[in-house]
């Protein structure tokens, strides 16, 4: 196909054999991949009853937004949707600044203690004192039933920490040194200096955090339970989800049975409300994490 | 050389102050109340209750045995005899003769053994006493050896420790030493947790044993990781060949104060739940407060014969292997593939459209696997169905065979394209070269493809391969906890859901939970770490 090619060779009948299979095959994952995500939105869009005769495929027959009327007049899940946006505000905002600041200090060949320190946020990725813990400690710093929850034991990822550092000791040493010739400290350098050299692996790394704590639930449901207000949208979502598939006598599923809308429509609306900040922003962002992961040295 | 003197002098320090804490229960000799002159009264009837009794019992009469023990218990408590038949059906009522007598013969048997007569116990004594109580009460065998055993070693490793010091003038490595204290270490905190064990669960000594034989293990404990801990820092100082010294850190204040925040957090956050897995050996209530009742290894003994947990174990390795597996080959296949799409726009599409499941939550994926897999409306039943392949629709969450291979694929749906960027960068470093020579030697694309692209990652791909196996004990739980329900229980359980429903849904054992939790840490650890090891061997980079 490309001209490269043409010049050098003539493609034999087995080669484009090959280029016909992979096309095909390339294009059935895409399928595959898309048609699930496609057919939920297919869903969301229909009219309930008549989803339930089946047959949606891409499209929807009767085309309604009775669903995300429901979905958004749902009072847990609005609330949810708060919260999620808040914690994934401000975690990704604090915990991108201080996972930089830690990288910062490790990634100057000066500092005496800077293998120790690693070695130590090293551990912390295989090191996991398990749940009940973890939970307890919480409970014992107040942290349960808290907003802070789903930020402060984030604060400083080690998998992100070496990400920032491998791209920070890629910057020539002579920045810091003639800032500090200049008399600046440690502290100014690392504002005024390193952190405007590193937005791209600083956008790559807050992209990494958004989405983690966009997508997170665990934690609402074991620190947060009894915090009505602070559940999150991925958590109102499986309670929703749950509770539909029991078939229990979950009051929103009658509820919605009465006003012409089914469990089934529902779920598939409020699946795509939660997925839609992702599925918008992603392709846009797409550049950074590639960047992202090569900078990471999980590549040689 | 000359430089690292200093430490030779500490660790000597240490190993003598080790010597001498091996003499610590000498020192320090609480008083008891209710005990007559010296010594410590063992409470004979609760010895009785909890020796071997209860499970010949129980074993013998085909009674469940915390019936049996409860039965027992009212014996001791003088309950009349109507009361205790009251909770025991008719044909069950001849075992109360049976425990009466058994344990008062058990209780003669303890009162002739004795109370503890000495106000001190050297170590020596306590491996007596553990002897004894292998011998009388037949119940915490496995603690009682493990306490002999430990007695044993942690001195012996302390003495060896110590005279590898300090007769090794020409140390070029602290390596034998750092391993000795490991052991060392180890070993302390075995014995006192066995030593735990014994004290309340047979003796009800414990105020005894928390004063003395806690504390001597402790110290010595505490001792052996300052060791270790110093050897750790030798070790790494070797390379700047010199200590740092006041005036160094004085020099890089700046940098050392902006880095203790950061100290303090790892410690609390990471490092301070690990104090959490003492739960483990207590039968844990959260009302007792700091007064847990030690159990030892019971907990864990319990786990290893459950079989909900050994179901547990079975389907996290099952699962996390056709995961490792399927994600292999799928991402290695898609990686190939779409190296050979020469149109570019093309490629960045199929690349798009495949990251994007990597983005969306398990919950997400888990509400569209079950749509995909729906009875009724379900596409894949749908086109099963149309083709003919089955005559009617199959429910694939009623039947337990199924959930591992949905579990694998829905992993494959949501991670291959972001597993098959790692191969995409490791083929783009490829020597062009190599595809121009087999071009002209007339190999055609899909051979280029097996017989240069494929063995050009081939490093990439085992390092990975080993480095997954090592995290076999992480098959994840998320997916598991969305997909499964109670009919497939025994298939769709993981370790890590296993850990929830003990502790949160079905009950409230937090010691089960965190004994589950660390059996699989540790194993995780130890493979991670034996993984990491043989990667770095084959000359690869390591994250670290």
């Amino acid at each position: 196909m490309s001209r490269k090619n043409k010049n050098h060779i003539k493609k034999s009948p087995f080669d484009i054999a090959f280029i016909i299979v992979n096309t095909i095959v390339l294009t059935l994952f895409c399928v595959v991949t898309l048609y699930p995500i496609l057919n939920t939105l297919a869903i969301s869009f229909n009219e309930a009853v008549d989803t339930l005769t089946g047959g949606i495929r891409l499209l929807p027959r009767k085309w309604t937004l009775q669903n995300y009327k429901t979905v958004f007049n749902m009072k847990s899940l609005v609330r949810g949707a708060y919260i999620s946006v808040l914690r994934t505000v401000i975690g990704t905002f604090l915990q991108t600044f201080v996972t930089a600041m830690l990288a910062y200090i490790l990634s100057r060949k000066e500092f005496y203690f800077n293998k120790q320190v690693s070695l130590i946020y090293v551990l912390t990725m295989y090191v996991n004192a398990g749940i009940i813990p973890t939970l307890l400690l919480y409970q014992k710093l107040h942290l349960t039933n808290n907003f802070w929850v789903y930020i402060i034991p984030g604060l400083v990822s080690a998998f992100n920490m070496i990400v920032i550092r491998t791209f920070m000791n890629g910057l020539p040493d002579s920045f810091v040194e003639s800032a500090q010739v200049d008399g600046a400290g440690h502290i100014r350098i690392f504002l005024r200096i390193i952190l405007p050299l590193c937005k791209p692996v600083l956008a790559t790394v807050a992209l990494f955090v958004a989405v983690g704590q966009w997508n997170s639930w665990f934690d609402a449901m074991i620190y947060n339970a009894q915090r009505e207000d602070l559940t999150t949208l991925q958590y109102e979502l499986m309670k929703l989800l749950s509770a539909i598939n029991q078939q229990s006598g979950d009051p929103n599923a009658i509820k919605h049975a009465s006003s012409m809308v089914t469990p089934e429509s529902v779920r598939a609306a409020a699946t795509m409300v939660t997925a839609f900040p992702i599925v918008c922003l992603y392709p846009f962002l797409q550049r950074y994490f590639v960047t992202g992961l090569t900078i990471g040295g999980v590549k040689e | 050389m000359n430089k690292r003197k200093p430490y030779y002098i500490i660790i000597a320090a240490l190993c003598f102050a080790t010597i001498i804490s091996f003499f610590l229960p000498y020192l320090h000799l609480p008083k008891q109340n209710d005990v007559e002159g010296d010594g410590y009264k063992i409470d004979t009837a609760m010895a009785a209750l909890n020796s071997n009794i209860i499970k010949k019992v129980a074993k013998e009469s085909g009674i469940p045995k915390n019936i049996v023990y409860n039965t027992a218990k009212n014996i001791i408590n003088g309950k009349d005899r109507q009361t205790i038949e009251s909770r025991l059906k008719e044909n069950e009522y001849y075992i109360i003769d049976i425990l009466t007598e058994k344990m008062n013969e058990k209780v003669a048997e303890l009162d002739e053994w004795g109370s503890l007569e000495k106000r001190t116990y050297s170590y020596f004594d306590m491996i007596d006493l553990s002897a004894s109580v292998i011998k009388y009460l037949e119940r915490d065998i496995v603690s009682a050896f493990l306490v002999i055993l430990t007695l044993i070693m942690t001195v012996v490793l302390s003495y060896i420790s110590g005279f590898v010091m300090l007769f090794r003038k020409k140390l070029t490595s602290y390596k034998v030493v750092k391993i000795l204290s490991l052991i060392n270490i180890f070993m302390s905190f075995v014995g006192i947790l066995s030593i735990n064990a014994i004290g309340i669960g047979a003796l009800q000594v414990d105020k005894f044993y928390k004063e003395n034989f806690g504390i001597g293990f402790l110290v010595i404990a505490a001792m052996n990781f300052v060791i270790l801990l110093i050897a750790v820092i030798g070790n790494l100082h070797e390379s700047w060949a010199g200590i740092v010294t006041f005036k160094m850190i004085m020099r890089q204040k700046q940098l050392m104060l902006m880095t203790l925040p950061f100290i303090v957090y790892v410690v609390v956050f990471y490092f301070g739940p690990l104090t959490g897995w003492i739960m483990a050996f207590q039968n844990h209530k959260p009302a007792a407060g700091a007064n847990q009742m030690f159990v030892a290894w019971d907990k864990f003994i319990y786990l290893l014969t459950e079989k909900d947990f050994l179901l547990a174990f079975r389907n996290t390795l099952a699962m996390s292997l056709i995961n490792l597996v399927f994600s292999f080959i799928f991402a290695i296949g898609f990686a190939l593939l779409l190296n050979e799409v020469v149109n570019v726009k093309g490629k960045k599409l199929v690349q798009t459209v495949s990251y994007l499941p990597h983005f969306l939550s398990w919950i997400i994926v888990a509400a569209i696997v079950k749509n995909v897999l729906a009875v009724d409306g379900g596409i894949l039943n749908e086109l099963l169905v149309n083709w003919g392949f089955i005559d009617a629709p199959i429910n694939f969450f009623a039947d337990g065979k199924y959930f591992w291979w949905i579990v694998g694929l829905a992993v494959v749906w949501k991670e291959t394209g972001w597993n098959s960027i790692i191969y995409l960068a490791s083929i783009t470093s490829i020597n062009p070269d190599l595809y121009e020579a087999a071009s002209i030697d007339g190999a055609g694309r899909f051979k280029k493809m097996i017989h240069i692209t494929l063995p050009g990652i081939k490093a990439t791909i085992f390092v990975l391969l080993i480095i997954n196996l090592g995290m076999v004990m992480n098959s994840g739980f998320e997916a598991q906890l969305q997909l499964k329900n109670d009919l497939i229980k025994n298939t769709a359980e993981v370790i890590d859901t296993y850990v929830l429903n003990k502790s949160f849904f079905q009950g409230a054992d937090f010691s089960i939970g965190t004994a589950a939790g660390i059996f699989k840490s540790v194993i995780s650890i130890l493979l991670v770490s034996i993984a990491n090891r043989t990667a770095k061997a084959f000359d690869q980079e390591r994250l670290y």
